[in-house]
């Protein structure tokens, strides 16, 4: 009975030994699942969050692109800045060739200052939190003053920085072009030789 | 899952032709069908027309503001139980207090977050769905 036991009893070691392999390589497999699985979920929300963020600039570059005249894209900007960028707060600031400026828009307290005197570049900006520069070309025809984020928002993120940079490059040329447009539009047709 | 929300209306009231593009681009890919009002008025009238499954309402907007149109709304018995979720910058607590006592299921602050919106209209529709 007893050697029959012991038979039993390295069998049944033998078994247990067999169950821990199987058991070590399954949690091999697993911890290889989860891997793998983490590495998808990164990449999806990371495919989610590049697609979000050029969602964002695809939507501002055509609202540019949508200014039928000059308060048309204008108002396209603040609609921008307000909605995209989250401000409620802002002037939107032009410059002539004199270096003269002049605030042509703008939303809240920020406004409110302007009107109240403050028209000066340097004095518009001193408190901003961020000051765009808008140009044409290289050179700088205004600029856009954000004095604050809407309360809900922690600060610029990425996808804001690629909007404030395409409103720097191409917001000043969508507006003139708008204005230009407007000029030509009324113009006869030129006879064809 | 597609075929059935493939009937689903989704309203959206909003002055911001900013704000509507990018409602739209969110939602578009989706297998919704797309109804836009620009100000509160037209809201109510699309909303008593059409009778959307969700709408997503904007407070500050000419004509009339997102909070009095919320309130019409709800006193039609046919958009008494549709979903209504405000979209809007105005964060402040008195502002989100007066949205849901107002009757809005829930309260999206702008700029809209692309996850959060399809995460929060997704389950809206799926929880009519169900109780349907």
């Amino acid at each position: 009975v007893s050697a029959s036991a012991e038979m039993d009893l390295n069998g049944l070691r033998t078994d247990l030994l067999m169950l821990h392999r199987d058991a070590a390589r399954l949690r091999a497999q697993n911890a290889q699942l989860v891997a793998s699985n983490n590495d998808l979920i990164a990449q999806l929300t990371e495919a989610t969050q590049t697609g979000g963020k050029h969602l964002r600039t695809l939507v501002a570059f055509h609202q540019l692109l949508d200014g039928g005249d000059v308060a048309a894209g204008v108002r396209n900007v603040c609609d921008i800045v307000i909605n995209i960028i989250g401000s409620e707060s802002f002037v939107i600031v032009g410059v002539n060739a004199r270096g003269t400026a002049r605030v042509v828009a703008g939303y809240g307290s920020a406004l409110e200052r302007a009107r109240a005197g403050e028209q000066t570049l340097d004095a518009l900006s001193a408190d901003a939190l961020r000051v765009v520069d808008l140009k044409l070309g290289t050179r700088n025809v205004g600029a856009i003053v954000i004095d604050a984020l809407l309360p809900h928002r922690d600060g610029f993120h990425q996808a804001d920085e690629d909007v404030l940079q395409l409103l720097s490059k191409h917001a000043a040329t969508a507006i003139i072009a708008a204005a230009e447009w407007r000029r030509w539009a009324h113009l006869p047709l030129p006879e064809l030789a | 899952m597609n075929t059935a929300l493939s009937r689903k209306k989704i309203l959206l009231v909003d002055d911001s032709p900013t704000s509507l593009l990018w409602q739209r681009l969110i939602l578009e890919p989706e297998p919704y069908e797309i109804l836009v009002a620009r100000d509160g008025e037209e809201g109510v009238r699309v909303a008593r027309s059409s009778r959307p499954d969700l709408v997503l309402l904007d407070v500050v907007m000419p004509r009339m503001d997102g909070f009095e149109a919320l309130r019409q709304m709800r006193a039609d018995a046919t958009l008494r139980e549709t979903p209504i979720l405000m979209v809007t910058t105005r964060s402040e607590m008195v502002n989100v207090m007066e949205g849901f006592e107002g009757g809005c299921n829930e309260y999206i602050t702008k700029p809209v977050d692309r996850a959060e919106l399809l995460t929060k209209v997704r389950g809206y529709l799926h929880a009519a769905e169900d109780l349907s």
